[in-house]
C-alpha cells in the first residue's frame, strides 16, 4: 500500500510541472501588464518601465519560468507582485476561509445525502423516493450564486437569523460565530453536491438492498437499522465515494462563486484578484496548491476503495 | 458649522434623506461602529498608497497638516495657519503645540520636516509629484516650519490636506518600520490600529487621547470592511451587520429607492470624479481639432445621465464640477450635444469611416459606459472599438500610446493644479505637446502671492483651453451614497465625500 501511495505521489510531480508551465504561458499570453498594476494608479510610463525592469518582466518567458521553478523547488513560491506578501503567507491567510467553507459544505452535503439517500432507497418508487428524486433533481440544477442570493434574502434580510456576509475566524469570536457565518455559504456550496450524492446513494443502496445476503439478513430478523447501517451502506458506498472525490475537488473551484456574494476572503477571491492583477507568483502558487490537492484527493479516493471493498485491497 | 456652509454651497450636491424621527442623539463612547467600503485596504503607509482607495483607511491613524472641507475650502488641522513670505519664495506654516503622536513623540516642526522629507524621498509618484515644488524644509522654531519653494506654492495648503501632508512620528520614520502593514503607533490621529487584514478589513480602537474635536465621543472600536460588491454591502447594512455602507455605480438607484422607503438613511453626493473619454494626442487620427470636436458633440450627456445611469450622473462639460469656484460656464456650449454639427465637422475635415480603439477597465462602470458611447458615436459615423483591460493597465496602455482612446474617470482632486498635473500637463497628457500656454497659465496660478479669486480666474482660462483642445472629453459626475442606520451620527458632516473617499473617522454611534 505504501508503495502504491508513493508511486501515485511521485507520478503527480510531472502533472504539477505541466500545469504550472501551462498557467505561466497562459498568463503571459493574456493581454495586460503586471508592471502597470504594481506601479499603481497614475504611475508614469517611466515608473512602469522601471518596475518592469525590477521585476525581471523584460526577460524571456522561459527564463522567468525557470527562475520561478528553481525557487519553487526550494520551497519558495515567491512574493505577490501586488502586495509584496509572500505567496505562501497569502495562501495561508486565505486557506482557512476556503477550507472552513468547504468543510461546512461537505458536512452539510454528506448529512443531507445520507438522510435523503437512505430514505429514498427504503421504498423504491414510493412517495419518499419520488419526492427525494424530484427535490434532488431541482437542487442539482440550482446554481450556487443564485442559491446564495435566495438564502441571504430569506435567512439574513427577512428572518435576520444568520449573517449575510463575511467570515470570522474561530479564534476571534468563537466557534458559533465562525459557524454562523458559514452556514448559508456552506448550504449554497453544498446543495448540489448533496443532491448528487443523494441520488447516487439512492441508486446504489436500492441495488444493494435487493441482493440475496440482505434478504437473508432480513429473513433472520435482523433490525433494518443494522441491515442498512452495517451491511448495505458500506457496499453501496463505492460509487458515492467516487462522486464525492470528484465533486470535492470541483467544490474548491466552485467556492469562488459562493465566496464573492458572501464576501468571504478565501482562495477563490485571491484567485480572481491575482488573475486581474497579473500576479503570476500568487496565481502559480494557487494552481500548484490546487493541483496537489486534486492529486491527494484522488489518491485518498482510490485508497478508500480498499476499505469499502476487500477485493480491491487484495 | 463650516462644513455645513460648505455643503450648502454645493447646491444640489449633497442632500440628506433623513427620516422625520431625526432628533438629537447622544454618542456612545463604548460603541463598535461597522462600516463597509468599496476599496480594499492595500497599504496603511500614507506615503506609499497602493491606490486612492487606501485613503479612508489611512485617515483614521494619521492627521494631515490641513483639512479639506466638502466645498474644497482648506482649513487648519495640524497647521493652524499658513502664509507665503513677501517674496513668494517660501510658505510658512504655524503648527499646533498640543499634539502628541501615539508613541509619545511630540508633534513639532522637526516632525513636519521628517514627514515631508520622507514623502519626497520614498513616496510613490502620486505623493512625490505634488511636493516637487518644495526645494527644502526648514525648522524655524518648534511651532513654525518653512517650505522653501523652487516653484509654485499656492497649491500646497490644499495638497497638504491629502495624505501627502500626513504626519508620521519621527521615531517611526527613523526605525524604518514597514508602515504599509503595521503602522503601530506612528500616527497622531483619533484611532490606532487594532487589527489589519490585507485587502480585507482594518479594525481600529480609539486613541487614549486626541487633540481634535469629539475625541471622547467617537466609538471605542471602528471596523472598516472591504466588500467588493455593492449589493453585498447593501445586504450587510440591511441584515444589521454594518452601520454604514458606501454605495456607488449601478447600486445607487436601488439604494435610493430603499432609503426613500425608509429602510435606512442615505446621504447622496455628486462626486468630483468624472466619467470621461480621453483621446491620445500622439495619434494621427486626432490631429484635426474638428475631429476631436465631432467626438465631443456626438456624446449625448443628458441621455447617458437620465436613460443609462438613471439620473445618477450629472452631465459635465469640463473636468471641474459646476460647484468648483474655478468652473468655467463658457465650456458648456463647446460640447453641447449636436450630432448634425458633429457629422458636418467630420465632413469638413474630410474624414469618413473614422475608426478607433478605446480601452476601459474591465468590469468597471467605465467598461459598462463604453458601449453606450460606442452607439452614440456610431450615429455620426464613428466606429469605436472597445478593448477592456484589467486594473490600472487600461491607463498604462493609454499613457504608453498603445490605444487611441481611453474611457476613464478624471479623479477628483483637492486642488485644480493636481487635475491639470494628472490629466493634462502630466499623467494622461491630454494636451497638444506644442501647447505651452497651458503650462504657463498653470505655473502662474501657483504663485503663492495670488488671491484665491485670481487663481480661480486663471484656472477658468485653463479649463476653457483644455475643453477647446478637446483631447479630454467630460461626460458626467457620478452620484454616490452613504447609507446608514438611525444610530449613526455625523454622516452629513463627513469630509472627503466629494472625492468618493469618505473620512469615516469622524462618525459616532448612539446607543
Amino acid at each position: 500500500m505504501l508503495r502504491f501511495v508513493a508511486m501515485r505521489l511521485v507520478g503527480g510531480l510531472p502533472l504539477l510541472f505541466v500545469v504550472s508551465l501551462f498557467i505561466f504561458v497562459l498568463i503571459d499570453l493574456a493581454p495586460g501588464d503586471a508592471a502597470a498594476v504594481v506601479a499603481g494608479e497614475n504611475a508614469s510610463i517611466e515608473r512602469i518601465a522601471q518596475v518592469r525592469q525590477e521585476l525581471g518582466l523584460n526577460d524571456p518567458l522561459l527564463i522567468r519560468y525557470g527562475r520561478w521553478l528553481s525557487a519553487a523547488l526550494q520551497g519558495d513560491l515567491g512574493k505577490s507582485l501586488t502586495t509584496d506578501q509572500s505567496v505562501l503567507s497569502a495562501i495561508g491567510q486565505k486557506l482557512p476561509v476556503t477550507a472552513s467553507l468547504t468543510l461546512v459544505a461537505l458536512v452539510f452535503a454528506v448529512t443531507m445525502a445520507l438522510t435523503f439517500g437512505i430514505l429514498a432507497s427504503l421504498k423504491p418508487g414510493g412517495v419518499s423516493d419520488r419526492t427525494v428524486t424530484m427535490l434532488a433533481s431541482a437542487a442539482v440544477a440550482a446554481p450556487p450564486f443564485w442559491l446564495a442570493l435566495v438564502l441571504v434574502l430569506v435567512f439574513s434580510l427577512n428572518l435576520r437569523l444568520l449573517p449575510a456576509l463575511g467570515y470570522r475566524p474561530i479564534g476571534e469570536e468563537g466557534t458559533w460565530i465562525w459557524l454562523k457565518h458559514l452556514i448559508l455559504p456552506g448550504i449554497a456550496l453544498g446543495t448540489s453536491l448533496a443532491a448528487e450524492l443523494a441520488l447516487q446513494l439512492k441508486g446504489s443502496l436500492t441495488e444493494v438492498l435487493g441482493r440475496d445476503y440482505i434478504l437473508a439478513a432480513r429473513a433472520k430478523g435482523m433490525p433494518r437499522v443494522v441491515i442498512v447501517g452495517k451491511h448495505a451502506l458500506k457496499n453501496a458506498a463505492i460509487p458515492v465515494v467516487t462522486v464525492l472525490g470528484y465533486r470535492f475537488t470541483q467544490m474548491l473551484g466552485g467556492a469562488v462563486l459562493v465566496e464573492v456574494p458572501f464576501n468571504l476572503p478565501g482562495l477563490g477571491t485571491l484567485a480572481i484578484d491575482s488573475t486581474l492583477a497579473h500576479d503570476v507568483p500568487t496565481l502559480l502558487g494557487l494552481v500548484v496548491l490546487m493541483t496537489a490537492f486534486v492529486i491527494v484527493t484522488n489518491l485518498l479516493v482510490d485508497v478508500s476503495y480498499g476499505y469499502f471493498n476487500p477485493k480491491v485491497r487484495s | 458649522m463650516r462644513t455645513k456652509i460648505g455643503l450648502a454651497a454645493l447646491v444640489g450636491v449633497a442632500v440628506i434623506i433623513a427620516s422625520p424621527l431625526a432628533k438629537a442623539q447622544q454618542a456612545d463612547p463604548d460603541a463598535t461602529l461597522r462600516v463597509t467600503y468599496a476599496g480594499a485596504p492595500g497599504s496603511l503607509d500614507p506615503h506609499k498608497p497602493k491606490s486612492t482607495g487606501d485613503f479612508p483607511y489611512v485617515v483614521f491613524v494619521y492627521d494631515r497638516l490641513t483639512r479639506i472641507a466638502d466645498d474644497l475650502s482648506v482649513h487648519p488641522m495640524l497647521a493652524t495657519s499658513w502664509q507665503a513670505t513677501p517674496d513668494g519664495k517660501a510658505l510658512e506654516l504655524k503648527l499646533r503645540t498640543d499634539v502628541v503622536f501615539h508613541d509619545g513623540t511630540k508633534f513639532d516642526a522637526a516632525a513636519v520636516k521628517a514627514s515631508l522629507e520622507r514623502a519626497k524621498s520614498v513616496g510613490s509618484d502620486v505623493i512625490k509629484g505634488p511636493l516637487r515644488g518644495i526645494a527644502s524644509i526648514e525648522v524655524v522654531d518648534p511651532s513654525t516650519v518653512r517650505l522653501v519653494l523652487a516653484s509654485g506654492g499656492a497649491e500646497l495648503p490644499g495638497v497638504l490636506g491629502t495624505t501627502v501632508g500626513a504626519m508620521i512620528s519621527p521615531k517611526a520614520i527613523a526605525s524604518g518600520a514597514d508602515l504599509a502593514t503595521n503602522p503601530g503607533d506612528a500616527g497622531s490621529g483619533p484611532f490606532m490600529i487594532k487589527d489589519f487584514r490585507l485587502n480585507e478589513r482594518v479594525t481600529y480602537e480609539r486613541a487614549p487621547t486626541y487633540w481634535g474635536p469629539n475625541a471622547s465621543s467617537r466609538p471605542k472600536i471602528v471596523e472598516l470592511n472591504y466588500v467588493a460588491q455593492g449589493a453585498t454591502r447593501i445586504n450587510g447594512l440591511k441584515s444589521g451587520q454594518f452601520d454604514v455602507a458606501f454605495i456607488s455605480g449601478p447600486d445607487v438607484a436601488q439604494s435610493l429607492k430603499e432609503s426613500e422607503a425608509g429602510l435606512y438613511r442615505a446621504r447622496q453626493v455628486f462626486v468630483a470624479t468624472q466619467h470621461a473619454i480621453m483621446l491620445q494626442p500622439a495619434r494621427a487620427i486626432w490631429q484635426d481639432e474638428r475631429v476631436r470636436r465631432a467626438v465631443a458633440l456626438a456624446i449625448d450627456r443628458e441621455s447617458i445621465s437620465k436613460d443609462f445611469l438613471a439620473g445618477n450622473c450629472k452631465p459635465a462639460s469640463e473636468p471641474l464640477m459646476k460647484e468648483n469656484p474655478a468652473y468655467n460656464p463658457a465650456t458648456e456650449d463647446l460640447v453641447k450635444y449636436d450630432p448634425a454639427k458633429a457629422r458636418a465637422l467630420l465632413k469638413e475635415a474630410g474624414v469618413s469611416n473614422l475608426s478607433f480603439e478605446a480601452s476601459a477597465i474591465a468590469g468597471s462602470s467605465m467598461a459598462a459606459l463604453a458601449p453606450v458611447l460606442q452607439a452614440q458615436l456610431k450615429e455620426v459615423g464613428i466606429d469605436m472599438k472597445v478593448s477592456p483591460r484589467p486594473g490600472f493597465e487600461s491607463t498604462g496602455a493609454f499613457r504608453a500610446g498603445q490605444v487611441d482612446a481611453l474611457v476613464n474617470p478624471y479623479t477628483g482632486q483637492a486642488d485644480v493644479s493636481l487635475t491639470l498635473a494628472n490629466h493634462f500637463l502630466g499623467g494622461d497628457k491630454l494636451i497638444d505637446p506644442k501647447n505651452t500656454e497651458l503650462k504657463a497659465i498653470a505655473e502662474k496660478a501657483l504663485n503663492p502671492a495670488l488671491q484665491p479669486a485670481e487663481r480661480n480666474k486663471l484656472y477658468q482660462e485653463a479649463m476653457l483651453m483644455v475643453v477647446k483642445e478637446g483631447y479630454g472629453i467630460s461626460i458626467c459626475n457620478t452620484r454616490q451614497l452613504q447609507i446608514y442606520t438611525d444610530k449613526v451620527i455625523g454622516v452629513d458632516k463627513m469630509d472627503w465625500t466629494w472625492a468618493g473617499l469618505p473620512d469615516y473617522s469622524t462618525l459616532a454611534k448612539s446607543k
